[in-house]
């Protein structure tokens, strides 16, 4: 517990199979845009984006063994703070993305340290129906506090985002611009979220999920550390709530709800939740194969169910998982 | 005046509350399992209910009773066809059983967008039940009385079976230590599906009786399973008991909430709950057992 940065284990993660694949990954999401039509690229983004969400949602699913539906919270804190600050806030005017940033992560902290302090005090069923109740809290709330978010209706942001990135200035609302950004963020919060795994303290929270008794018994306050990494992966589904508000330019109170929550939870089982990298494939996969549903398929929440109940009846070790296996037999 | 109205109306939908809880308890307790398209089976209920009324309730006298008793009836006999689905998931972990129900909530919203359309229906109030009765200066609803007279009958009715039935010592055994009742000859299998069925005709039943008072949407399948959940911890996990106080507590809740803070209505409830699950995470009567 005394070191949480372990700077020789960080050392020989650098040489490990996670970090090729992780440049493999960043080679081909960069050369992509070149191969694939706007409508792919756009895709794309949100299946960055929602890599960022699921990955964040994963540090609970996976390496605390719980499930949460209030992650979503996060999600909505970041994009409306975003949307609220870029659309001419009383007193004090439009704020620059720069700076909604930090505070939607400060806030989704906030809120997140207000939520865990209860929530992860509670065991298995009652931990899942308090996150339930807190997301669909959060949902009525955003609805009927209509003098800040504007209600059910929504926010729009409005087209002209620029960002001043090494002193270039860039367009966001290009597409391919607005790509790049999203792998850009999406690559530094995977390498912070690689590093926060492999060291000892994330070690500390997959062995809280193991055996809990044992984890007490060397002395360890285990709420302490549970608590830790639910702030801790606040603050990724509240960047990634960030980028999905500027992509989107329109965003409802339905992004706080439970389908919201839900979305990671399906993308980090798909992919396998054991793993690190599944969340990211399972977001992969499920955004296109949503794209494809909705396109063909005029009722496609029937057939996301019935991924979903498969998923869990066959499927339980997510594609990477099955992969895995593969390699190592 | 207004307050004795207020409480009444409370006390009405607090008993069509149970009707649900209940249903959610008596599987939570008995098979483990947290059905989350609890919601989606109570509104189904009120759904069959307005397909068999629109059918029966010109040709027969009473065909409204009739249809919203075989509106549950319908919605126990697909609750076996949903516990076939759940059954291998029995001792898996909390997780998938959690994914399960919910891809199956998803399943049975769709499907009831698909049959009756994503528009409200609801289903004509009884001609026995239009009036109303002076009590303590109001006049309340005859449809309100016979919502609570059903809901303390059916408390009864489902007391008896757990405490006081072959079925119910069975079951509860099984709840307690499924492996040693298997070994003195009870099929959990069997006690599983028949209290799966009891509770999807509770909620299919309460769904029914629901739709006689407000209109029934696919969409509130959260709303309601928010209810349920809150009923549970405030009363207490698998304890009937805790259920019907805590959906009488929180109908009452729900109706002051509606009359002074319309617009946060729901939020008070789920403060509530999040208020118990932090002070007292067994709820008034929670027991972890039926």
């Amino acid at each position: 517990m005394d070191t949480v940065f372990d700077v020789d284990r960080v050392v020989n993660m650098l040489f490990q199979k996670k970090v090729f694949l992780l440049l493999m990954l960043t080679v081909g999401a960069i050369i992509l845009p070149f191969f694939v039509g706007t409508y792919y690229t756009y895709l794309a983004t949100t299946a960055f984006i929602f890599g960022i969400f699921a990955l964040s949602y994963n540090l609970i699913l996976g390496y605390m063994g719980k499930v949460t539906f209030a992650h979503a919270i996060f999600f909505g804190v970041g994009a409306y703070t975003v949307a609220i600050g870029m659309n001419d806030p009383p007193l004090v005017g439009p704020v620059s993305f720069w700076v909604t940033i930090p505070i939607a992560i400060i806030l989704a902290a906030g809120v997140a340290a207000f939520i865990g302090f209860v929530a992860c005090k509670l065991k298995d069923i009652y931990f899942t129906m308090f996150t339930l109740a807190t997301g669909s809290l959060t949902y009525t709330l955003i609805v009927n506090l209509r003098e800040i978010t504007e209600g059910i209706d929504g926010i729009i942001i409005p087209y002209g985002t620029n960002i001043n990135l090494l002193l270039c200035k860039i367009d966001l609302d290009a597409t391919v611009n607005f790509y790049y950004f999203t792998v850009l963020v999406f690559l530094i919060s995977t390498i912070i979220l690689l590093i926060y795994t492999s060291s000892n303290f994330g070690r500390m929270v997959k062995s809280v999920k193991m055996n809990e008794e044992r984890v007490r018994f060397v002395g360890v306050n285990q709420y302490r550390i549970q608590l830790t990494n639910w702030i801790i992966s606040s603050l990724f589904a509240s960047v990634a709530g960030c980028l999905y508000a500027l992509s989107m330019h329109h965003i409802t109170p339905s992004i706080a709800g439970v389908t919201t929550a839900s979305e990671p939870l399906i993308m980090s089982l798909l992919g396998g939740m054991n793993t690190f990298a599944g969340p990211i494939v399972g977001s992969f996969v499920w955004i296109f194969v949503e794209d494809f549903l909705s396109a063909y398929i005029q009722y496609w929440h029937l057939a996301m169910g019935v991924i979903t109940i498969l998923i869990a009846l066959y499927f339980s070790e997510g594609i990477v998982g099955y992969i895995k296996e593969f390699i190592q037999d | 005046m207004v307050m004795t109205s207020i409480i009444m109306e409370g006390l009405a939908f607090g008993s069509v509350l149970f009707l649900l809880a209940s249903g959610l308890t008596v599987i939570l307790s008995v098979l483990r399992i947290i059905n989350f398209a609890h919601g989606a089976i109570f509104l189904w209920g009120g759904y069959f209910a307005f397909s068999f009324s629109t059918y029966l309730a010109s040709k027969i006298a009473g065909g409204i009773f009739i249809s919203i008793i075989l509106a549950g009836l319908v919605v126990a006999g697909l609750g076996l066809l949903i516990e076939r689905v759940l059954r291998p998931m029995y001792n898996r972990e909390m997780i998938y059983q959690i994914l399960i129900t919910f891809g199956l909530a998803y399943c049975l919203y769709d499907i009831q967008i698909i049959s009756w359309g994503p528009v409200s229906k609801s289903v004509s109030t009884p001609s026995v039940l239009t009036g109303s009765l002076g009590i303590g200066g109001a006049e309340i609803g005859l449809i309100k009385i016979f919502f609570m007279v059903v809901g303390a009958v059916c408390a009864l009715i489902l007391w008896y079976t757990f405490y006081r039935t072959k079925f119910g010592i069975d079951a509860r055994a099984t709840s307690f230590k499924s492996e040693i009742s298997k070994g003195v000859g009870i099929d959990p299998n069997k006690i599983y599906m028949v209290t799966f069925g009891i509770g999807a005709f509770l909620a299919g039943f309460g769904g029914a009786i629901t739709s006689m008072w407000m209109p029934i949407a696919a969409s509130g399948w959260t709303r309601y399973n928010n209810y349920a959940f809150a009923i549970l911890v405030i009363g207490g996990l698998g304890s009937i008991k805790g259920a019907y106080v805590g959906a009488l507590s929180v109908g009452i809740l729900i109706s002051l909430g509606g009359y002074y803070f319309p617009r946060f209505s729901t939020a008070i409830i789920i403060l509530i709950m999040a208020i118990v699950l932090a002070v007292r995470p067994s709820g008034m009567f929670g027991r972890g057992q039926i």
